[in-house]
């Protein structure tokens, strides 16, 4: 007899990532850009069907920032389409869809984000936000699928350890099915590197993350430091250029960057556990 | 002057209406909503709103006519524990940032017999809006030592959580549900 929790984690998270994984090789034979925008809109429809299972609901405009995350996912699955292939001057088009994010989730709490601090911080995470979505876009001219994919699943395994840690399991789901999908997409790139399509991705491995460490910051009132420490792999990535000793293959690249992110990111997240221990 | 004979005639009416009407305001320091949830069926878990407002009318005339309005701080509500407590008040349960405050709007008041109500009206948690029934048991009327009309009285009622969109965990043989609620609420003649 499995326990409820690993019941709705392979119903709304194990199920949709497998789904996603066949999908995602599947669509793999396809060229780009078809492929960047096929397999986006796979990622966006597998995380939204996993948020609906898990929320039993979906409406727009959002009832609240859960949902808002389903019509996020789409939306960035809507610009892969629009602009399919990775470049690194996109500056003017990603930030209407930063916006666009942020009011999503953002939105329904817009009565409390007023102030100079609210205000300071909504701009701190605008350029986060879209800092690491550039980073992202470089990365992806210069590093390999397997990379791009598993250090900011690192990241976002921080965040959901963190949410689960301090406030919110429901959160903390919902950046694990985020995390489950992410892992599913680096299996097929681990088994087949050419068939994930770097562009695809790219928004759901930056923007999607930087907005969800917002969540946790203005809904949950964390200390936005904490959100920026998490973004270490980010880092890594910003500086994969002038770390000469890492291989330019795709796994041993991957394995090498995610322990250099690893070591700060554990430290990081162990604090956490001891100064909140789990939640109730 | 039959006019004004009319007149006079409606406006006193109007007074003496109004006058059976009377209007309380709930004293915040004698308002209790407690509030009952099964934890993974093991045992119930008790908490309480801290920051209860509102006001009611009964007339005892037309107590169909009477009314009842209340409204919850959402940030008020413990359970005496400040981690379980950051956690009824973030996302998976009542996400006060988004929806600071529940409330309770009677729409029909039917007088059972001296002491007890029939009240329906429409209860809006976690943004959303559901019909509610209780039965409410009116307690004494009088002076309190202090010199204001009093009077008050108390409901127990159940709701589905789930109905107002609350969805965490709320499959059987996790955490309830179904919420008992406890409301008792004293007014002050205004």
């Amino acid at each position: 007899m499995l326990s409820p929790l690993v019941v709705d984690f392979l119903i709304s998270s194990a199920l949709p990532g497998a789904v996603v994984a066949i999908l995602i090789f599947v669509l793999g034979a396809q060229k780009d850009p078809l492929r960047a925008r096929l397999q986006a809109l796979v990622l966006a429809l597998g995380f939204g069907v996993g948020n609906y299972i898990m929320l039993k609901r979906l409406q727009f405009p959002p009832h609240d920032m859960p949902e808002g995350y389903t019509w996020a996912a789409l939306l960035l699955a809507a610009f892969v389409w629009v602009i399919p292939k990775p470049s690194g001057s996109r500056y003017l088009v990603r930030i209407p869809f930063v916006l666009a994010v942020a009011w999503l989730t953002l939105g329904p709490i817009q009565s409390s984000l007023h102030g100079y601090v609210m205000m300071r911080n909504l701009l701190a995470f605008f350029c986060l936000g879209v800092g690491v979505w550039s980073i992202l876009e470089r990365a992806a001219l210069s590093v390999r699928v397997p990379s791009l994919i598993a250090l900011p699943l690192m990241s976002a395994t921080a965040l959901s350890l963190i949410l689960l840690f301090k406030g919110s399991a429901s959160l903390a789901q919902m950046v694990g099915l985020l995390c489950t999908l992410l892992g599913a997409v680096l299996l097929v790139s681990l088994v087949a590197t050419k068939k994930v399509s770097a562009g695809a991705i790219l928004p759901f491995v930056s923007i999607f993350i930087v907005s969800l460490m917002a969540t946790g910051h203005f809904y949950l009132e964390f200390n936005p430091w904490l959100m920026i420490y998490i973004c270490v792999p980010f880092l890594v990535l910003w500086i994969r250029d002038w770390i000469p000793f890492v291989p330019k293959i795709p796994i041993p690249e991957m394995i090498i960057l995610a322990i250099l992110s690893g070591i700060p990111l554990s430290y990081i997240v162990w604090n956490v556990y001891k100064s909140s221990g789990p939640l109730y | 002057m039959k006019f004004a004979i009319a007149l006079a005639f409606v406006f006193t009416a109007g007074l003496v209406h109004a006058a059976d009407a009377e209007k309380f305001k709930i004293d915040p320091t004698h308002a209790s909503v407690v509030f009952k949830i099964n934890h993974l069926n093991f045992s119930n878990v008790y908490g309480q709103a801290g920051k209860v407002e509102g006001e009611f009318t009964i007339n005892e005339k037309k107590p169909e006519k009477s009314t009842i309005q209340m409204t919850i701080d959402a940030d008020s509500i413990t359970t005496l524990n400040a981690k379980r407590d950051e956690h009824l008040h973030g996302p998976d349960f009542f996400n006060t940032k988004q929806f600071p405050k529940i409330s309770f709007k009677s729409k029909s008041v039917k007088k059972v017999d001296s002491a007890r109500y029939e009240v329906s009206g429409d209860m809006t948690m976690h943004g959303v809006t559901k019909p509610v029934s209780f039965t409410f048991f009116r307690f004494a009327s009088g002076k309190d030592p202090w010199g204001n009309f009093r009077t008050g009285g108390e409901t127990t009622f159940k709701i589905k959580r789930s109905d107002f969109g609350m969805n965490f965990m709320a499959e059987p043989g996790k955490v309830g549900d179904e919420v008992e609620l406890m409301i008792s609420i004293e007014g002050t003649k205004s």
